[in-house]
């Protein structure tokens, strides 16, 4: 029995998907969904509405994967911009950036109950103080620190200067320091 | 001055990290039992066939409704028959009666209006004689309408000081 243990790259998937190869679409959902949610995530703040626009992304990338331009950019990179401007474009439809959804996350994620109430409301500050950040940095720094892309690939999800993108993470960082001071404080033994 | 320096440095750096640590605190998204089930639902619909087109069938339409017979083989429109013993509906009496005696009174009480409106007597006479005749009521003395709209009962075709009694 032969077993296909080669990795199709996702610019192989795709262009099987184009052929309208259901098998190559669940691969590519598997790699890439989790991504798309955590950084819609970060950007909405709310679960539903997370599940929902990764499914519009990854629904309209099965529609029309020509969409795609290999040669330009990963299709991480691509697939990242796509779900940003839709989150942006989802932001200003709802206007609504309620954080209840994430609140009720975090306390099912977390352990034990003594270390659920340090972490919790450590986790809630942290959360609140990336939600404080204006709408660019808060891009920049999930893009950059939650989803682990180098600033070139940043400043291409972005669509905007490397330098710009050091900009905002430098201002970002420098607003999280600032909202965080008692945990930094704290964790560093001051 | 460099060990200010380099103290301030070390601090920042400190901070960055503590920085980074608190970052990761941050919850994570826990993952969806359905989603991915439900997109690859969606996708899969998305691949049902749609409906064939038929160029032919708005020809064979138009066909049809004029009495040609259609030039094409394509889509055979067939007739409706109703099932035997099905026949249209039909008013039933008692609503034409109603329908009709509706009518008369209507127009009974357009020509009252018009009359109290007017004063013209014989024209609201007119158009009241008419209605009546209509309704089914009987007059027994047309005559009597010229003795002014004022002495007139139209309910019982009586002088307003009988009806009142």
């Amino acid at each position: 029995m032969d077993i296909d243990v080669s990795i199709s790259s996702d610019e192989d998937l795709l262009a099987q998907i184009a052929s309208r190869d259901e098998t190559a679409f669940t691969k590519l959902l598997d790699r890439h969904l989790e991504n798309v949610r955590a950084l819609a995530w970060r950007v909405l703040a709310s679960q539903s509405d997370v599940d929902d626009l990764a499914q519009d992304v990854f629904l309209k990338l099965w529609k029309n994967p020509q969409s795609f331009k290999p040669g330009k950019a990963k299709f991480s990179t691509w697939l990242y911009r796509v779900t940003l401007n839709a989150c942006i474009d989802h932001q200003r439809k709802s206007k609504a950036t309620s954080h209840t959804a994430l609140e009720e996350t975090i306390a099912d994620t977390t352990p034990t109950p003594e270390q659920q109430a340090i972490n919790t409301s450590r986790a809630r500050r942290v959360e609140n103080a990336i939600a404080r950040l204006p709408e660019r940095q808060r891009h920049a720094i999930a893009l950059s620190h939650f989803q682990e892309l180098n600033n070139i690939e940043t400043a291409r999800v972005m669509d905007t200067s490397v330098e710009a993108v050091e900009s905002l993470l430098g201002r970002a960082r420098r607003s999280l320091k600032s909202f965080l001071q008692p945990d930094i404080a704290e964790l560093i033994g001051k | 001055m460099t060990q200010d320096n380099n103290q301030h440095r070390a601090s920042e750096k400190a901070e960055d990290q503590a920085l980074s640590d608190l970052l990761d605190m941050a919850p994570v998204l826990p993952p969806s039992a359905n989603l991915r089930d439900e997109i690859i639902a969606s996708a899969l619909l998305d691949l049902a066939p749609d409906v064939p087109a038929s160029p032919q069938l708005m020809q064979n339409i138009l066909a049809k409704a004029t009495g040609q017979t259609s030039q094409n083989s394509g889509a055979e429109i067939i007739d409706f028959h109703p099932k035997a013993g099905l026949t249209p509906l039909k008013h039933k009496p008692a609503h034409r009666w109603l329908t009709g005696n509706s009518f008369a009174a209507g127009l009974m009480a357009a020509s009252l209006i018009l009359g109290i409106w007017t004063g013209a007597n014989g024209v609201a006479d007119t158009l009241i004689s008419a209605p009546l005749e209509l309704a089914g009521l009987e007059i027994s003395d047309p005559s009597s309408l010229d003795d002014g709209f004022n002495d007139y009962s139209a309910t019982y075709s009586l002088p307003l000081s009988e009806s009142a009694l």
